[in-house]
């Protein structure tokens, strides 16, 4: 679980997570929706302790561990070899060659790509870069994912892996949080919807509820029009 | 401390994969055998025509002599006869004294004229070799030869050349390298992302620091290494024609050699953590290169001021860093090793080292870091 209780973050004048409180249940998918902007990436990287915040608290389980998961263009060591940089982080994670070795053949059943694991990052698609992105973020099998817009600027075959990786997640019941715009990610793999606007959240409503009778071609404008009578 | 090896070996992994530490390297290795090179070039072939004066006991090795200059020196030789030719080296009048006895052979020049010290060298150079081959068999290495310095200040202008040169070039040489080798540690990953992606991993931030200055003092020592080895090969080698580099004035050799490598080792250290200090700072790596040849243009010119003169040794230099191993180094150069002078400039180096790590260390905390 994740508790987020009155946090705020500013950058100089400008606030950007404004006494936001949310809570993300153990073992169920948030898909956090709202404009660019409004401040999605500063809560993930403030519960990521990227940043840190100026008031509130954000509590997890103890001991709980946390994977994250960036978007945009995935930077890898691009003079290391796929297996080098998995290699590095699982140690980082305090992890023995062992149990990296057998994370690393779980991971591949999914995402296969022990093909080019000893091949240099320099050389990568940025596909193969997005599926070592991934392999690294839980490769220390963490409890608790954050995923800011994951298949971001991917093509079909990059998405289909980051839809794998999730799907796989849910059925070891991982808690996560996902920053998203996909309707896909947010309609059919989330358990419930969390709106954010102007560093708050406005609503969060279970995903069920919220399509509840809503035809598949409508979802996007569904999800559209609740953005904007939040605007209103 | 396991953090900080497993954050050691992967940066010195990708930097040794990296093209420009080949670069880099290659700089350290090749500058002073080029340097020694042009320094022969310059002395060697400054002159083509030079005034001698020879004396002679025997006329047999008079015409042997006359034979080598005409066959094995491209030099126009001018004879100058005198009975005081010492005194016509020290005005200048001319290059050379070739003085042929029974049994030695003097060569007698003054220091403080390049023209009289690359004439020397370029007649002594091969003339043991032709003289014993054409001297009769009971004679053959029967003679000594000598070469004599007329110049009383020993001021030789090569070495006064080199002396001002050496210490610039190595300062240089470290400073640029260990900037070349930290522009991308922090800097180049800000740049790439890549560091958010470290810290994600929950590691603790220290280590990172720790990690990553060992790896680039390590490289810094690899370079220092690499161009104190390549300096004294060379000039060993390359420069053996000409006059070495005296470090044994007054103090013995070891002393002197010691107290360079202790000077270089402190160099190296404030250029390792200058130099991550503002890759550190910097949010990429163009502005790390930039702010690096800024900062660093600092121990660089101080170096260039001090070692050509135009900065007057003061009294008060001896307790400043930076200025003190200047100081110090050019003493060296100087075969002037000052063991006090050294203990003084550790101690205040140190201060400094440290002053940049506690600051780096806390800087290092601060959500700057990634931004």
């Amino acid at each position: 679980m994740i508790k987020i209780i009155n946090l705020s973050k500013k950058f100089s004048d400008n606030t950007v997570i404004d006494k936001l409180d949310l809570i993300v249940n153990s073992g169920e998918i948030t898909a956090l929706v709202g404009k660019n902007g409004v401040g999605k990436s500063t809560l993930i990287r403030l519960i990521a302790k990227l940043l840190k915040s100026d008031s509130g608290e954000i509590k997890t389980e103890p001991g709980a561990k946390i994977g994250v998961l960036l978007g945009g263009d995935v930077s890898l060591y691009e003079n290391l070899t796929a297996f080098e940089i998995i290699n590095y982080f699982g140690e980082l994670h305090g992890m023995d060659s062992v149990s990296i070795k057998e994370r690393i053949d779980v991971l591949d059943d999914i995402l296969n790509f022990k093909s080019f694991i000893n091949e240099r990052a320099s050389t990568f698609s940025r596909g193969m870069k997005q599926k070592i992105a991934i392999v690294v973020s839980i490769i220390h099998n963490p409890d608790i994912l954050l995923l800011d817009e994951p298949s971001t600027g991917l093509d079909i075959e990059a998405s289909n892996d980051v839809i794998k990786f999730i799907k796989y997640l849910k059925s070891q019941k991982k808690t996560i949080l996902i920053a998203t715009h996909n309707i896909f990610e947010i309609s059919d793999l989330s358990d419930s919807i969390a709106f954010i606007k102007n560093g708050k959240i406005q609503r969060k409503i279970k995903t069920e509820d919220f399509f509840k009778n809503c035809p598949q071609d409508e979802k996007y404008a569904h999800i559209l029009s609740l953005m904007k009578g939040e605007d209103e | 401390m396991k953090e900080i090896l497993i954050i050691f070996k992967k940066e010195i992994l990708g930097i040794l994969r990296d093209k420009s530490t080949l670069i880099i390297l290659i700089i350290a290795v090749l500058v002073f055998p080029i340097f020694n090179m042009g320094i022969n070039y310059l002395n060697r072939d400054g002159k083509s025509e030079v005034d001698l004066c020879i004396q002679y006991d025997s006329v047999e090795a008079y015409k042997v002599f006359m034979q080598y200059i005409s066959e094995e020196v491209n030099y126009d030789f001018k004879v100058i006869n005198s009975k005081y030719p010492e005194k016509l080296l020290k005005e200048g009048s001319i290059d050379c004294c070739v003085k042929l006895n029974e049994k030695d052979f003097n060569f007698i020049y003054n220091s403080s004229s390049l023209d009289s010290f690359s004439t020397t060298t370029k007649i002594c150079e091969n003339f043991q070799r032709f003289y014993n081959s054409k001297l009769s068999e009971e004679y053959e290495d029967a003679f000594q030869l000598q070469i004599k310095d007329e110049n009383d200040n020993f001021t030789n202008m090569t070495n006064s050349m080199s002396k001002i040169l050496v210490p610039i070039i190595l300062v240089m040489i470290i400073f640029q390298n260990t900037s070349g080798f930290a522009n991308d540690i922090f800097a180049g990953e800000k740049e790439r992302k890549t560091l958010e992606l470290l810290f994600l991993s929950g590691v603790n931030k220290k280590s990172v620091y720790f990690g990553k200055a060992l790896a680039l003092l390590s490289l810094s020592m690899i370079n220092l290494i690499v161009c104190l080895i390549s300096y004294f090969i060379s000039n060993e080698f390359i420069n053996s024609g000409i006059q070495q580099l005296d470090f044994s004035q007054g103090k013995s050799i070891i002393s002197n050699i010691l107290s360079l490598i202790l000077i270089m080792i402190i160099l190296s250290v404030i250029a390792v953590f200058l130099s991550l200090s503002i890759s550190m700072i910097s949010s990429g790596m163009k502005n790390a290169q930039i702010l690096n040849e800024i900062v660093l243009s600092v121990p660089v010119g101080i170096t260039v001021l001090m070692t050509t003169g135009i900065l007057k040794n003061n009294a008060v230099f001896r307790y400043v860093p930076i200025f003190n191993l200047i100081t110090n180094l050019n003493n060296c150069f100087a075969g002037d090793t000052d063991w006090i002078g050294l203990i003084i400039m550790l101690i205040t180096n140190s201060i400094v080292i440290g002053i940049l790590l506690i600051a780096s260390v806390k800087y290092m905390k601060t959500e700057k870091i990634i931004m």
